[in-house]
């Protein structure tokens, strides 16, 4: 029994050396720096006043106005478009339904700052295909004012994740005994109906943890506005994320730019350990 | 009636899906002024040569060394993450040790940190050792895979025991089972992990953005989001075909890796439905 205890920590030290220096240094290094005030190499102890500043910071939780737009409308239009087009693909009424889901799967191929890059140029009036056939039809739009950003965002966002979200939908679609949707047949239920009394309540664990993964994602988009303000104006503080690069690297204040990223690191953990709290039942069964 | 109605939804669907792909390629066969002109069909073949001639010979050939760059830093930290994943894994699977619970949590907690939180303090650490700007910067924070410790356990476990312990009664050591006899066994979740380690690293935009100065180090998107920055200045219009032809190059080698490997890379939510 002595001698498995070692063995163990032979294949463990080489791991936890990595996450000692590059996951939990950082961190605990991170909290050192955020007491520190700083200019240039200059630095100062201040206790707790970056954290004031950062918490009454206006600036600094206006970019949460993006984050709680695209978690308010993008992501539950992104869920309904994913179970709608996963219960079509699960119906049994189209031929070829895995080439459908390689479809909708594929934008999730691409670097999201391809994809922020490549929307933003359809999108610009530079070089968009649908400004010149909307102005065609009589409508001016300039897709890219501060005004519709949220928009384009919120198509981007889409178009990268809804396959994604898609093809967990379907697969928890599949793992759905063929016997239950047949016995709600024999029943009398429609397609329709068994779709939305049968199917639909049993993707209710799926579409919590897809929901706390969108939570998650949204509270740190950076790479999709960063492309965006190549081709347009895009505020400092467009995204929570974008606040915090630029407070370390266009006004140079890493100190306060680490508090800012480890008050934004506290708000993601809590909705991260949201999701802990749910797969810990399965956790718990796998490290018997 | 209904099945066209079901059927065209798909279709619009797929049309959506689809486009920004089938724009890129169609554009990529136009000059500046004809991109400018917003039209949605294909203009000539030569002028996609000299567009994928103009990319791969852009400021000497630095396409090329961003293309490299990419490849070296996905092969070698996916292939770094996804060993330390294992052994992790292996560890936390085989093994009964003192503390084994209380370390498992935490590391499953630490994977709930995000990146955000750590990788400003990280750029300071680099700094101050001086590893700024050095290919090392990207490749070994790799060695830190929380996730993938994680992600791995379950899939050793999914070994039966029996097969180690007759290894073991073969006199083999610890070391040469999980070499010689374990990492085959878990050969497709090596894979899987590894090249979800490979596309992340690629597709990493804020710790290259971060850590490197001199564009020969960049990764490709950050290279192509270098250019990018260039575009809104006066007279540096015709850089737009360089940028959409060197997208489409920097999306190819992971549609191919997806195509190639999709059923190692279908995502899963373990044990969501019960």
């Amino acid at each position: 029994m002595n001698k498995r205890i070692s063995k163990a920590w032979l294949f463990l030290i080489l791991p936890l050396i990595g996450i000692a220096i590059f996951t939990i240094l950082p961190l605990f290094y991170g909290v050192y720096l955020s007491f520190f005030g700083q200019r240039g190499p200059r630095m100062w102890y201040v206790g707790f006043y970056n954290y004031i500043t950062v918490l009454t910071d206006p600036s600094f939780w206006g970019g949460f106005g993006l984050p709680i737009f695209i978690l308010l409308v993008q992501v539950p239009i992104m869920l309904i478009i994913a179970v709608i087009l996963s219960l079509i693909l699960d119906s049994g009424r189209l031929k070829y339904p895995s080439l459908y889901r390689t479809f909708f799967f594929m934008p999730y191929a691409v670097p999201t700052v391809v994809s922020g890059l490549i929307w933003g140029y359809m999108f610009s009036s530079a070089l968009s295909p649908f400004v010149p056939l909307l102005k065609a039809i009589g409508i001016n739009v300039n897709f890219l004012s501060s005004g519709s950003l949220p928009w384009v965002m919120l198509n981007i966002m889409t178009w990268e994740w809804a396959g994604y979200n898609l093809v967990l939908i379907y697969s928890t679609l599949l793992s759905i005994p063929k016997e239950i949707s047949e016995q709600a047949k024999i029943d009398g239920a429609n397609d329709f109906q068994t779709a939305l009394y049968i199917k639909v309540p049993l993707l209710k664990t799926t579409l919590l943890i897809l929901f706390v993964f969108s939570i998650i994602g949204s509270l740190q988009i950076f790479n999709e506005p960063m492309m965006l303000s190549g081709i347009t104006n895009i505020p400092p503080n467009f995204t929570p994320s974008m606040y915090v690069y630029n407070q370390a690297f266009s006004y140079g204040s890493f100190t306060y730019a680490t508090t800012s990223a480890i008050i934004l690191g506290i708000i993601i953990f809590i909705f991260s350990f949201f999701f802990l709290r749910l797969s810990m039942k399965q956790m718990e069964e796998n490290i018997q | 009636m209904k099945k066209i109605g079901l059927f065209i939804i798909i279709i619009i669907a797929s049309v959506y899906f689809i486009f920004p792909f089938y724009w890129v390629i169609e554009s990529m066969t136009k000059d500046t002024s004809q991109l400018f002109l917003g039209t949605f069909f294909p203009e000539s073949l030569s002028q996609l040569i000299s567009n994928i001639s103009k990319t791969f010979s852009y400021e000497n050939g630095i396409y090329w060394m961003w293309f490299l760059n990419s490849l070296l830093y996905s092969s070698a930290g996916g292939l770094i993450g996804t060993f330390m994943a294992s052994l992790g894994g292996f560890a936390f699977s085989r093994y009964k040790f003192l503390g084994k619970r209380v370390l498992f949590i935490l590391i499953l907690g630490f994977s709930m940190v995000p990146g955000v939180a750590s990788i400003i303090p990280l750029f300071v650490m680099f700094k101050n050792v001086s590893l700024l700007d050095t290919y090392w910067a990207i490749i070994i924070p790799t060695f830190s895979n929380v996730f993938g410790i994680y992600l791995m356990t379950l899939y050793w476990n999914q070994v039966p025991q029996d097969i180690f312990d007759a290894a073991k009664i073969d006199g083999a050591n610890d070391v040469r089972i999980f070499f010689q006899i374990g990492l085959p066994l878990v050969f497709s979740a090596f894979i899987t992990l590894f090249l979800l380690g490979f596309i992340g690293i690629w597709n990493n935009y804020f710790l290259a953005l971060i850590m490197l100065r001199s564009s020969n180090k960049f990764p490709l998107i950050l290279g192509l989001s270098n250019i990018n920055s260039l575009i809104g200045l006066p007279g540096q219009s015709s850089l737009y075909p360089v940028i959409i032809t060197g997208s489409f190059f920097s999306i190819l080698p992971l549609i191919l890796i997806f195509f190639a490997f999709q059923k190692f890379l279908t995502p899963k939510i373990v044990g969501s439905i019960k």
